[in-house]
């Protein structure tokens, strides 16, 4: 790795600077494409470098779980590699959607409301197209364990996958 | 105070070599108060990597055909094929595309396809835990994903690029309830694209009395002259003729599975090629 190849460390190779030099965003003249917050530059200098990871959920092939109509299902993803969490996506294939819970197995700490309604998939995150960024990097240990609760809104078998965007340093694990 | 000046960089145009604002003096922000820049231009580049898919029957391996296939079209399934970068300069890729071309594909191909990325130079190295799905990994040129700090690959990077086809197996219609003669055609419309092969006639539920050929044609099973019919598999439009009416108030009903006979789509690698200055381009700065 080369670090004269990283534009971002380059003040913009003499350019004029993007409408975004404040969040540090390679985002051209658009604005941003998510009402949610992005890590600032300042946080994101940490992981300068590191390389962006995906951390599907499931964490195993297929990389995708399968409900059936109406039905609940529970599984535990484990996360490989040390991770800095930045945004997460999902996606169902049923229109209805599904409900989802989640909770973190190392620091026994759920991650929603386990009292009160559940969160609808849709509300846990974007797509690609249309991302759902954290406000703050959140680290994740290499082992890390996600207990993940899905209930089928609809009528018909449900498939989706939650995917969890970030960073991790060079070397799986490290 | 200016850096020591090296084969692969040259004096900062803006400061002159001094590194710091002549007016405030502060640090030079182009050259980063080193009075050197590289002396390398950031070149928009593009690797487009065509993907092809085509799958015969549910629950096999997807067999792929790739007539004709350009050297970057790669395979899917459980044969992923090295992608090698056709250069020999350091790269920094932003990926943020992916469009589906082919008209057989109902919708957004990347909901039928899954992904994944790993790096086998000086090593494996993935870049995700599963293969993901297509819109979770790549927007398109007018919404791009944004990465917030891009995969940056150095000199003759390997990658692999696998894909998987994603089926919806198990999906149920219920096209009529058989009201006894004269009624000997059921018709109705499935959620498209169906799979080729994977349509399942029974009547009553359980008990198998047809399905579909793989070529459009609904025939019994065994062969026999129990029922006939067609079914489009991109919109789903399914017909159903008995020889003989069925049963009154036997239920009429098909399962299938959804998933695309053949996915087309195209994934766009877009980024930064690192290009030396030119002699003259370099003349061309220093005169500013």
């Amino acid at each position: 790795m080369d670090p004269r190849t990283n534009l971002w460390t380059r003040q913009n190779c003499g350019a004029p600077p993007g409408r975004h030099g404040s969040l540090g965003l390679w985002m051209g003249a658009r604005k941003l494409i998510t009402s949610a917050f992005v890590p600032d530059r300042w946080q994101r200098r940490g992981v300068l470098g590191w390389r962006p990871y995906w951390l599907s959920i499931p964490s195993q092939r297929p990389g995708y779980w399968q409900v059936g109509p109406q039905d609940t299902l529970e599984f535990e993803a484990v996360c490989p590699v040390n991770l800095v969490v930045a945004g997460i996506m999902q996606f169902c294939n049923q229109p209805e959607g599904a409900l989802v819970e989640l909770y973190d197995v190392e620091n026994d700490q759920a991650l929603i409301n386990p009292g009160g309604p559940s969160l609808r998939l849709a509300n846990l995150g974007g797509d690609a197209k249309h991302p759902f960024f954290l406000k703050r990097l959140h680290p994740m240990n290499a082992g890390n364990s996600i207990l993940v609760d899905i209930a089928n809104l609809s009528t018909r078998t449900n498939t989706g996958q939650i995917v969890v965007y970030g960073f991790t340093p060079l070397f799986p694990g490290a | 105070m200016a850096a020591r000046k090296t084969s692969s960089s040259m004096i900062c145009p803006i400061c002159r070599g001094e590194g710091q604002n002549l007016k405030n003096g502060q640090p030079c922000g182009p050259c980063n108060g080193s009075g050197q820049i590289a002396g390398e231009f950031p070149f928009p580049y593009s690797l487009p990597i065509n993907l092809a898919v085509t799958q015969v029957a549910p629950g096999t391996t997807p067999a792929l055909v790739v007539p004709g296939a350009p050297a970057n079209v790669f395979q899917s399934g459980l044969n992923p094929v090295t992608l090698r970068l056709p250069t020999d300069g350091p790269f920094k890729w932003v990926f943020n595309l992916i469009n589906a071309m082919s008209p057989t594909v109902i919708g957004d191909a990347s909901r039928w396809l899954q992904l994944k990325l790993t790096d086998l130079s000086g090593g494996e190295w993935p870049f995700m835990s599963a293969p993901i799905f297509a819109n979770l990994f790549a927007g398109d040129a007018q919404l791009p994903f944004p990465q917030l700090e891009p995969l940056e690959f150095g000199e003759k990077t390997n990658l692999q690029l696998e894909g998987y086809p994603v089926n919806y197996p198990g999906t149920v219609l219920e096209i009529g309830v058989a009201p006894g003669a004269p009624t000997v055609t059921f018709a109705g419309v499935l959620n498209g694209p169906v799979l080729p092969g994977s349509v399942v006639i029974t009547d009553p539920p359980g008990i198998v009395i047809g399905g579909d050929d793989g070529n459009g044609a609904i025939a019994t099973v065994p062969p026999g002259a129990g029922i006939t019919g067609t079914i489009n598999y991109t919109t789903g439009a399914i017909s159903v003729t008995y020889a003989v009416a069925p049963a009154a108030g036997n239920l009429i009903t098909v399962t299938y599975t959804q998933g695309c006979a053949r996915i087309d789509a195209q994934l766009v690698l877009n980024g930064f090629y690192l290009r030396p200055f030119s002699e003259a381009e370099k003349a061309q700065i220093a005169q500013r």
